[in-house]
């Protein structure tokens, strides 16, 4: 806009200007030429001046006696000023002939002067006299002359000059007129379209802030152009469009405020009904010195956290963190908690013992938070309890349960050894035992065999022990086996049995020798504790999946097995030891029987627990895994004895035992081959079977130290001849394949130590299989 | 802006200048009239400035008239030529104030006799039957001397040694007059000889000096007995104190000397010794030309 006023009146001044300057070079060389013309008027009358002096000069020639008056004095003015007269034509005139004309004249002049100072003081005779007089009078005719010439050309010019200067006048009118006028009529015009260019605009921008002001944000106005107020409208337009945008936001952001608000105030109540209601103990308590002394009356907690402790909550605010607190962990949470005041850490959590209102240890993982004020120094304390009791039992069996396994790991490698070592005691003495010249040699033969298998019954009670080997499992009642095994505990006792088991007690998938085992360790231990007189009451009963929810058996059916005395009880302080290895307050006893029994039934996926007090009996619950299916029930099966000439190859890493082995074998009428580990096994079956001399069976043991085992072995076999017939053979293991041997290819399995009779037995079973 | 300007002129003028007297000094035709007028005038406007008295001055045609003129024209003073002077002195009691100093020191004159080189006049005895060009009977090296140097190289009578014999009237017209070979011999001072030499070399060039007559005095400013002692004595102090003043230095420059010294009556003597040498009387000496 000021571009356009500035080139508006720019324009019109310039239009003005050049009016004007037109005009006024017009008028200045019409100045000059006036100056001139007055110039001419003036030299005019000089020349005129100039004529009428040289007249009077000449007049007084002829007139005035100048001997002795003062009109001398006249002539001599009149003709000095002459001279000046016509020095004045001469700085007027610029045209040549003029000025030459006007030097002639002042020559003339001075001649004239000479002239009339010669007559005016020459003293001789009259002619002299009157020649002087007469040259002075030419000179001033012929001065008179000049200048009237001059006079005559320049009247002309005058004349001239004054037409044409009048001429350049009016033409001076003429353009100033016009100049005005037309300078009039555009100044109208830019006056006109410059007001409208500001005042439209300007309207239109008045009437949209009223309309901005009455509330109608957002009002826009539709001018456009390039200049300063284009610009104005299109900020305008931005600014109002960012007020409407502005309040809309404020609106909305009022809206939002009022729905945070509620939602706050809901939030809020939410929270206090979540910290009523939560399961997790929440304790809020205010920052200050020894917060572990103070009531917790001072404090905000919830139900669960007063629960936790059995407390309510008018109980607890007569309590403080200490008083519950187990004394042993007390220290460490003081740590912890200054540590968090200091501000050298935001939080810190832990697992802590407290005493609950019966006087009973219960465990509960503490998080605790310093909520911070604005200056974010600590105000309170939050803290949260979770009870844990029931993990850290869970978490004590595990530990006992990787106790049991690391002493199981070692039972069972001493128990491999040891059964090797007693394998081939018992195979040796067997084989004394055979030869009929040592009557006496047979009797101590037959106390050491006794003492080996109690030995063998020893290992395996420690394999047994270390996972019980793997159970070898077959879907059983074990109805039977619970009157049987108690009775046969109870044996030369004088304590009474009752059983509580009802004719359609589930099956369940056991080791029925392992479990044996077990009822036999319970009822013992019950025995031993009614050392004159008692009763044990044996109850089992088809616990339903849906009925309870009892860990481990969530959502599977299970039997429970009640194993209950009325002897002298368990106290407190041993009631959580009894069932760890050796573990035992008799005087005899290896501390193994209810630690086995626990190991056993953990490996059938069950479970077992105590209930006791001293003086009020003791209670074993077990729990096994049901099955309703009752099809997989294997009967029972006659070994024919077979003797004959058949094949067997031997596999094991132990010299002694495999030469011992051979021999009795080969007494027995077999033909025997030795293989040290299972590459030779193989290289020797496939041999005999290229020869056509295949073997019978094969007696493999499952472990082979520094060589191929028989797991291994068995899978080549099978490629050679599909056929094979293998004997699995281990003094321990805890590989599954013993659990499931006819999976992997064998067809029986022998466990270590085993008596020749077994073995022969299972030998003859096999071959004839194939037969 | 013109109405202004003659008010503030009118102003000036009454205001202004108001002259203790106004004074009428005769100047005597040494030179063209007008050469004189123009020479005087600025010398005139000094002395009006500084003794705040009206200084006008008139020409008189003659040299003869000026003791005439002197008394019938009412003049305070003239410029005197030396002979004029003595006369105006012996005739009129005037009282000599002051006379300039030439550039070249002098404050005296003389008179020189020429002819053109190609006259071939080369004395007096040449001279006879030759036309004479006198200036006037009243000026010393005019006719005084040149009738002194005739009386003593025997000529008494010029009219008749002489073909004619005329007064120019001035110094510079006789000396035009032989230039110019409108007479053979002339008669004038060297101040004006020197003058007119200086505008035009043919004067040295061409014209000859036959003789030279003793010094005299410069023509300087008497004034009459009974002008007022003060008014004298301004002048008198103006004229002899104006080469110190800075202005007064510059019109003496353009008056075409130096300065002015006091003049005295004994400063004429030579011009009475030069007039009893011519045979002349100055009390009763015819000095009117006829």
């Amino acid at each position: 806009m000021r571009r356009k006023i500035i080139l508006s009146l720019f324009a019109l001044l310039v239009f003005m200007a050049s009016g004007t300057v037109i005009a006024v070079l017009y008028m200045a060389s019409n100045t000059s030429q006036l100056k001139n013309i007055i110039m001419l008027h003036e030299i005019e009358e000089l020349r005129r001046s100039l004529i009428i002096k040289i007249q009077n000069v000449q007049t007084n020639l002829y007139t005035v006696k100048p001997d002795y008056s003062r009109d001398f004095d006249f002539i001599v003015n009149e003709a000095s000023d002459l001279n000046e007269t016509a020095r004045k034509c001469s700085s007027c005139h610029h045209k040549p002939d003029l000025a030459r004309q006007i030097e002639t004249v002042q020559s003339r002049i001075k001649d004239y002067e000479t002239s009339l100072s010669y007559y005016l003081t020459a003293s001789a005779n009259a002619d002299r006299i009157a020649k002087l007089k007469l040259d002075s009078a030419s000179i001033g005719s012929e001065l008179i002359k000049l200048a009237e010439d001059m006079s005559h050309s320049a009247t002309k010019n005058l004349a001239g000059l004054t037409v044409d200067t009048m001429k350049r006048m009016n033409h001076v009118t003429t353009i100033l007129l016009i100049t005005i006028v037309v300078t009039f009529i555009l100044g109208i015009l830019v006056s006109v379209n410059l007001a409208r260019s500001i005042t439209n605009p300007v309207n239109e921008l008045v009437n949209a802030t009223r309309m901005i002001g009455s509330g109608e944000y957002g009002s826009t106005i539709d001018y456009k152009d390039k200049t300063e107020l284009g610009e104005l409208a299109e900020h305008f337009n931005f600014m109002s469009v960012a007020i409407k945008d502005g309040y809309d936001k404020i609106q909305k952001e009022m809206t939002e405020r009022q729905h945070a608000e509620e939602a706050l105030r809901t939030s809020e109540e939410k929270f206090r009904t979540f910290f009523k209601a939560s399961p997790v103990g929440i304790l809020i308590y205010p920052v200050g010195p020894n917060p572990f002394s103070r009531l917790l009356k001072h404090s905000m907690f919830n139900t669960a956290f007063h629960s936790f402790f059995g407390y309510t909550g008018d109980e607890l605010n007569t309590k403080s963190i200490m008083d519950l607190s187990y004394p042993e962990d007390i220290a460490r949470n003081i740590d912890l908690i200054h540590e968090l005041m200091e501000g050298s850490r935001d939080s810190y959590s832990m697992e802590k013992r407290y005493i609950n209102k019966n006087g009973d240890i219960i465990w509960g993982y503490l998080n605790v938070t310093a909520l911070r004020d604005m200056r974010n120094k600590p105000s309170q304390i939050m803290t949260t309890l979770v009870d844990i009791t029931e993990r850290k039992k869970m978490e004590e069996e595990q530990i006992k349960l990787e106790k049991l396994e690391s002493v199981g790991i070692l039972a069972g490698g001493i128990a491999h050894d040891f059964n090797n070592i007693l394998t081939s005691i018992i195979v040796n003495i067997a084989r004394a035992k055979m030869s009929p010249n040592f009557e006496k040699l047979f009797e101590i033969l037959t106390e050491v065999e006794s003492a080996c298998k109690r030995a063998k019954e020893l290992t395996n009670r420690l394999i047994t022990f270390s996972k019980g080997g793997v159970p070898v499992k077959k879907l059983s009642f074990i109805t039977d086996h619970l009157k049987d095994s108690t009775l046969f505990a109870l044996k030369g006792s004088n304590i009474k049995s009752e059983f509580d088991i009802p004719d359609d007690l589930w099956p369940v998938n056991v080791d029925v020798g392992q479990i044996n085992q077990v009822i036999l360790n319970l009822v013992i231990n019950a025995k031993q504790a009614m050392p004159d007189t008692g009763s044990i009451h044996v109850l089992a009963k088809n616990i339903n999946a849906d009925a309870q929810n009892i860990y481990p058996f969530s959502g599977q059916d299970y039997i429970k097995i009640v194993f209950k005395d009325n002897g002298s009880g368990i106290s407190k302080d041993h009631i959580n030891k009894i069932f760890d290895p050796y573990f035992t307050t008799k005087k005899k006893g290896s501390g193994l029987g209810l630690s086995s029994a626990y190991s056993i039934i953990k490996n059938h996926g069950g479970s077992i627990d105590v209930e006791s007090a001293v003086g009020e009996g003791t209670t074993f619950n077990v729990y096994l895994p049901a099955v309703n299916d009752t099809s997989s029930i294997e009967s029972g099966k006659t070994v024919n004895r077979f003797i004959g000439e058949c094949k067997i190859l031997i596999m094991d890493d132990d010299t002694t035992l495999r030469l011992t082995l051979s021999k009795t074998l080969q007494q027995l009428g077999y033909v025997v081959e030795l293989a040290k580990d299972g590459t030779e096994a193989i290289r020797l079956y496939s041999e005999a079977q290229q020869d056509g001399k295949p073997f019978d069976a094969l007696i493999m043991d499952l472990t082979i130290t520094s060589g191929m085992g028989g797991k291994e072995a068995i899978g080549k076999l099978i490629k050679i001849d599909p056929e094979v017939k293998a004997i699995v053979s281990s003094g321990y293991s805890d590989d599954s394949l013993m659990a499931n041997y006819k999976k992997y290819g064998f067809c029986a399995i022998i466990t270590k130590p085993y008596e020749i009779e077994e073995l022969h037995a299972l030998l003859n079973t096999v071959i004839k299989e194939k037969a | 802006m013109k109405l202004v300007q003659i008010l503030i002129a009118a102003c000036i003028i009454l205001s202004g200048v108001s002259y203790a007297a106004e004074l009428t000094i005769g100047l005597i035709p040494e030179q063209n009239v007008f050469k004189q007028m123009k020479r005087y005038k600025p010398l005139g406007k000094y002395l009006e400035e500084k003794t705040k008295n009206k200084i006008s001055f008139t020409i008189l045609s003659r040299y003869g008239n000026i003791i005439e003129s002197f008394d019938k024209m009412k003049l305070d003073g003239a410029f005197w030529g030396s002979f004029t002077g003595a006369m105006a002195i012996v005739k009129l009691g005037i009282k000599p104030i002051a006379r300039p100093v030439n550039r070249d020191g002098t404050s005296t004159y003389h008179g020189y006799i020429l002819v053109r080189k190609d006259s071939g006049i080369k004395n007096v005895a040449d001279m006879q039957g030759k036309v004479i060009a006198f200036v006037e009977r009243a000026t010393t090296a005019g006719y005084i001397f040149p009738r002194s140097y005739f009386n003593k190289h025997g000529i008494k009578d010029i009219n008749t040694y002489f073909k004619e014999y005329y007064f120019t009237g001035s110094h510079d017209a006789a000396i035009h007059a032989v230039l110019d070979k409108k007479a053979d011999i002339a008669c004038a001072k060297n101040t004006v000889y020197e003058i007119l030499s200086r505008d035009d070399k043919r004067i040295k060039d061409e014209l000859m000096i036959i003789a030279r007559s003793p010094d005299v005095p410069s023509n300087g400013l008497g004034l009459r007995q009974h002008l007022a002692f003060d008014i004298k004595a301004d002048i008198k102090e103006t004229l002899l104190e104006m080469h110190k003043d800075p202005k007064g230095k510059l019109v003496l420059e353009e008056f075409g000397v130096v300065q002015f010294i006091e003049t005295t009556e004994a400063d004429y003597a030579p011009v009475f010794e030069i007039a009893e040498s011519a045979g002349i009387n100055l009390k009763d000496y015819e000095y009117i030309n006829k």
